[in-house]
């Protein structure tokens, strides 16, 4: 947030309203405008000035090559005065016009002048082909001018003529030497011209100033701008003279002329036969090579003039393109914002589209930052409330096992105040001191090995209230994790109460459990009673099915007497192992019927089934009297046999079995019109008291089977 | 015993000796092509006799050297070599030298005018350098190279084929082989000369004398790069420069340097012994004299020729002292004739 003073300052303001105010595309549009013509302008600047260079160096190496070629015309044209006087005394009229002087020396000396070709001379013409000297004289066999041709009228060779010296005459007879007169650089060749006896008869000189008109005819046509001069070497070297006086003037320090100049070359004029350092330098004027180099950026610009609004068109467009998407997107975050946050208010909606969007960002962004808050508040008050209003004690521990949370609940069941158990350790608190080494070791194991064996299920030990006195509990404990330190959250439950119920509970079941055991333990015995009054009967009893009838009415006084004495016996008291029970009872069978195991086999194929007195007493008395039947009516007498006795499940049904490989009953047989009383009762208890459904069959013996819906509880 | 007294065996062995040492030709005169060369020095005991008023003229430097205890003017050649050296001297003995770069000529005429204490010239004087007073001390001399386009499968030829390829007589690179036997290229030769000094003896005078003799096809040139650019850029061309700077460009790949008589330009011994036939001479010069004897001179100068022992090999100088021991002819300091002249 700006400061207040700070918004008021009118710069400011005027900052923000184009930040903020100005559409974006306007904006991009208006500064491409602007920043292309500035960076057109600073590139044509920059592409100018680097493409001046390039000429300039260009320009120069160019010139250095010129400056060569200059001065190698240059020394063409020195050297040709010597190639030419060798000519000239080779030449007839020369030679023919030097046999007929006769030179009178005296004190006045009169120079014999020509300022049309002498007769000794070549034509103009024949001499274009040489450089044309300035000068022709004809010396004497002493030294003396005496006869001069001058090509230009009116230039008397004043310092030629008094400065010619023996040295400068012998050094000039073999080259063209170039030396000083009066300041000014001269070439001078010479050759002797003899008599027929060897003697010197005349010497002829050919010089020339090396001036303005000499540079102009060594080297020809120039380039237009393109200067030579001949400059001294000295400190500050000074030109001496140049292909054009007017623009580089006799005298002129050759630092002044750096500025409008290009200037190479500078060589030496030598051949060893200068007297003088003379330095040829070329020059090109500076202006030259501007008109060339303007012509090429003009071209240059020309380009760029049709590049740049091309980009500053295509810029433009990308950017409206842009802008208008940034509006598409600010139109779905308003509606994504007033749909699912609400209408939010001081939302720009005009103005520049970027900062429109960013300004909606940031309130979206604050937006979701309040919810994510608030529903975290919410989420702790819920938290809070839930762990208030628990039943059970919630207590947090940190890794080293101090309290640091403990809710109402726990205030109540262990007597200590939030306020007061907060920072204090578990171990000191609410753990008994029998637990409490455990409880220091088990801590210790789990941050080591991140192991430990109470965690995640639900534990019952003892803890110590504030008071001292310990009192049973259940608790569930979970480690969890935040950032690198674990924490436990601990929920504990008071079971003092509970314990003192189910220690009831457990004092009354084990009254009634002692108590059915007396009821099983009673009417066994009073069976067994009835089957020995029933006993003691039969033996006044004669006739053969009486007794018959008392024995098997006493077999099934047994069979649901030992249910009985099985349930007694029994730890729950309401099942019985069937197949013990089966065992027991059709050994109780063939000792009553005196039958032995060598004469009828017997299989019993029961395994695992336990069954409650409701369904034990009724398949008792069912296998008791078809197990009768079978020992007393199946087999022949002196034939053994076999009988198989088996209960299975079928999903949710029982199977009981019971069969033989005896004789069987007749084919027309039918129990349910049976006269027996112990088939009626098979029938009966199978169908009415079991609920099942009995059938038989008699291929190889008979076979019962029924089917009944029976509660296993072996499991 | 009788017949040895006979004097038809004397008489025979005189004539045998006689036929020896009269009738086989001398050297000079087996070699058709000697005539051509020019004078290798000037008469040394001729002086060019000036007027009194000059001889009396005393040394007066240039405004550049105004200040200077001693003025030195060096050929370019000798500039390179002897300016550090000159002005290491100076800096150790406190004294003021103003060395200018120039050429033999710009010598010649600043010794005229009376200008420099010292010259330093790449030939041997011509009779009109040896002015009044003027001492000539040689430094050495250095091998001057024939040179060819790097293409150019010739590495060796005779000095009378170089000269004859100067005078336009061999004219096809073709006429030439190479010293495996290769023939050389199916080209026209283009001669290229640097004719400076003219007035001067030794240096190319010493392949020929005269310009005259060179070819009507010669291409003159005026500088050293002038010279390296005709041959380096022309696969025909042959010209001819001072070793060390043939020997800059030859190893630059711009230029090929040539035997002579398959003998090295760069073994000192052949130049020395005379197989190798092509060289310059290098002389330093000093005023002996009232009014023109510079009391600093005769320290630089002992100095220079001290220090030309060791000067850097690049510079391919064979020093006085070498010429000397194999028999040079010196006047003084002044190498003025070969061994045998």
């Amino acid at each position: 947030m700006k400061p207040e003073k700070e918004k008021m300052n009118p710069i400011y303001s005027l900052t923000a309203f184009l930040h903020q105010r100005v559409s974006l595309t306007l904006k991009v549009i208006v500064l491409t405008v602007v920043v292309g013509i500035s960076l057109w302008a600073l590139l044509d600047q920059l592409q100018s000035s680097k493409l001046k260079k390039v000429f300039y160096v260009q320009l120069v190496d160019e010139l250095t090559e010129e400056a060569m070629i200059d001065r190698l015309s240059l020394d063409r044209y020195i050297k040709s005065h010597h190639k030419l006087a060798k000519l000239l005394v080779a030449q007839e009229n020369l030679i023919n016009y030097i046999e007929k002087q006769v030179w009178h020396v005296d004190d006045n000396i009169e120079i014999k002048y020509y300022d049309r070709t002498p007769p000794w001379y070549p034509k103009v013409s024949a001499l274009r082909i040489f450089a044309a000297p300035r000068y022709a004289l004809l010396l004497d066999q002493n030294g003396n001018v005496m006869e001069l041709y001058m090509s230009r009228h009116n230039y008397q060779p004043t310092a030629l003529l008094s400065q010619i010296t023996p040295l400068s005459l012998a050094k000039s007879y073999g080259q063209s030497l170039v030396t000083s007169l009066n300041g000014l650089p001269y070439v001078i060749a010479s050759r002797p011209l003899k008599k027929s006896d060897g003697s010197l008869k005349a010497t002829l000189m050919l010089a020339s100033p090396i001036d303005e008109e000499f540079l102009i005819s060594s080297l020809g046509a120039l380039t237009p701008g393109h200067l030579i001069a001949l400059a001294s070497q000295d400190d500050d070297p000074k030109i001496l003279t140049s292909s054009n006086l007017r623009e580089i003037a006799k005298g002129t320090s050759l630092s002044t002329l750096e500025d409008k100049y290009l200037i190479t070359g500078q060589q030496f004029i030598d051949y060893g036969a200068a007297e003088y350092v003379i330095k040829l330098i070329s020059f090109i004027p500076v202006k030259e090579v501007d008109k060339i180099t303007n012509e090429v950026i003009r071209i240059g610009r020309q380009q760029r003039n049709i590049i740049a609004p091309a980009f500053i068109l295509i810029f433009a467009s990308i950017m409206f393109s842009l802008s208008t998407r940034i509006n598409r997107l600010n139109s779905q975050m308003k509606d994504f914002s007033q749909q699912k946050l609400g209408e939010m208010k001081n939302g720009l909606t005009k103005g520049d589209q970027l900062y429109v969007l960013e300004n909606q960002f940031q309130m979206l962004t604050k937006k979701v930052v309040e919810s994510q808050i608030l529903l975290k508040q919410q989420a702790e008050e819920n938290t809070r409330l839930i762990v208030d209003n628990a039943f059970d004690a919630i207590i947090t521990m940190d890794q080293d096992g101090t309290v640091t949370s403990w809710n109402p609940q726990a205030e109540a069941i262990f007597g200590w105040k939030q306020s007061d158990i907060l920072g204090q350790r578990v171990v000191d608190t609410i753990i008994p001191s029998a637990y409490r080494r455990a409880h220091e070791k088990g801590l210790e194991h789990f941050l080591e090995t991140g192991e430990g064996n109470i965690f995640n299920m639900q534990l019952q030990i003892t803890a110590v209230h504030r008071d001292g006195h310990e009192f049973p509990i259940e608790l569930a404990i979970s480690p969890a994790k935040r950032g690198k330190s674990y924490f436990f959250i601990a929920i504990i439950r008071d079971i003092t109460e509970r314990k003192k119920y189910e220690e009831q509970i457990k004092s009354s079941l084990k009254e009634k459990e002692v108590l059915l055991s007396e009821i099983h333990h009673r009417v066994k015995n009073n069976m067994q009673i009835i089957s020995s009054l029933l006993k003691l009967q039969s033996d006044q009893i004669s006739d053969a099915n009486d007794l018959e009838m008392i024995k098997d009415s006493q077999n099934r006084i047994k069979s649901m007497s030992l249910i009985h004495e099985k349930l007694y016996r029994s730890k729950d008291l309401s099942h019985i192992d069937f197949s013990d029970y089966i065992t027991d009872l059709i050994r109780a069978l063939f000792r009553s019927y005196g039958v032995s195991s060598d004469q009828i086999a017997i299989t019993v194929d029961i395994k695992d089934i336990m069954l409650g007195i409701d369904f034990a007493i009724p398949c008792g008395l069912i296998i008791n009297e078809l197990v009768s039947n079978s020992i007393k009516h199946a087999f022949h007498e002196g034939t053994k046999g076999e009988i198989s006795v088996s209960m299975h499940k079928a999903g949710e049904e029982m199977l009981l079995t019971v069969s033989d490989n005896g004789v069987g009953i007749p084919d027309d047989y039918n129990i349910r019109d049976s006269e027996s009383l112990g088939l009626k009762l098979v029938s009966m208890l199978s169908e009415d008291q079991l609920k099942g459904k009995l059938d038989y069959s008699i291929t190889a013996g008979t076979r019962f089977n029924l089917k009944f819906k029976a509660v296993d509880n072996s499991k | 015993m009788s017949y040895i007294k006979t004097p038809a065996i004397p008489l025979f062995l005189a004539a045998l000796l006689f036929s020896i040492i009269f009738l086989m030709p001398s050297h000079a005169e087996h070699d058709p092509s000697t005539s051509l060369s020019g004078p290798k020095f000037s008469d040394h005991s001729k002086v060019y006799q000036m007027p009194p008023e000059w001889t009396k003229q005393p040394i007066k430097h240039e405004s550049s050297a105004k200040d200077a205890d001693i003025a030195v003017t060096l050929d370019g050649q000798l500039y390179h070599a002897w300016e550090p050296i000159i002005n290491k001297y100076a800096d150790k003995n406190g004294l003021k030298v103003d060395v200018t770069y120039g050429t033999c000529g710009l010598s010649a005429g600043k010794l005229l005018r009376k200008s420099a204490d010292i010259g330093g010239f790449c030939c041997p004087p011509s009779y009109t350098d040896r002015l009044p007073g003027l001492q000539f001390h040689t430094g050495g001399i250095a091998s001057i190279a024939l040179i060819v386009h790097p293409d150019n499968p010739i590495d060796n030829i005779t000095l009378e084929e170089a000269r004859k390829i100067f005078m336009g007589d061999i004219y096809r690179w073709s006429e030439l082989k190479t010293s495996e036997g290769v023939k050389g290229l199916d080209e026209i030769i283009q001669p290229t000369a640097r004719l400076h000094c003219k007035i001067r003896p030794g240096h190319w005078r010493l392949l020929l004398d005269d310009e005259d003799l060179f070819s009507p096809m010669l291409i003159e040139v005026g500088a050293i790069p002038d010279m390296i650019l005709q041959v380096a850029k022309n696969p025909r061309a042959i010209g001819y420069e001072i070793l060390w700077m043939a020997r800059y460009y030859a190893d630059k790949g711009k230029v090929k340097i040539l035997k002579i008589n398959g003998y090295d330009p760069d073994n000192p011994l052949d130049v020395i012994s005379k197989k190798y036939p092509l060289y310059r001479v290098y002389n330093f010069t000093t005023w002996e004299g009232e009014g023109v004897a510079n009391r600093h001179a005769k320290g630089i100068l002992d100095h220079l020729l001290n220090e030309v022992e060791d000067l850097d090999p690049k510079y391919s100088f064979i020093p006085s002292s070498r010429l000397k021991e194999a028999g040079w002819k010196f006047n003084r300091n002044e190498l003025i004739g070969e061994p045998g002249m």
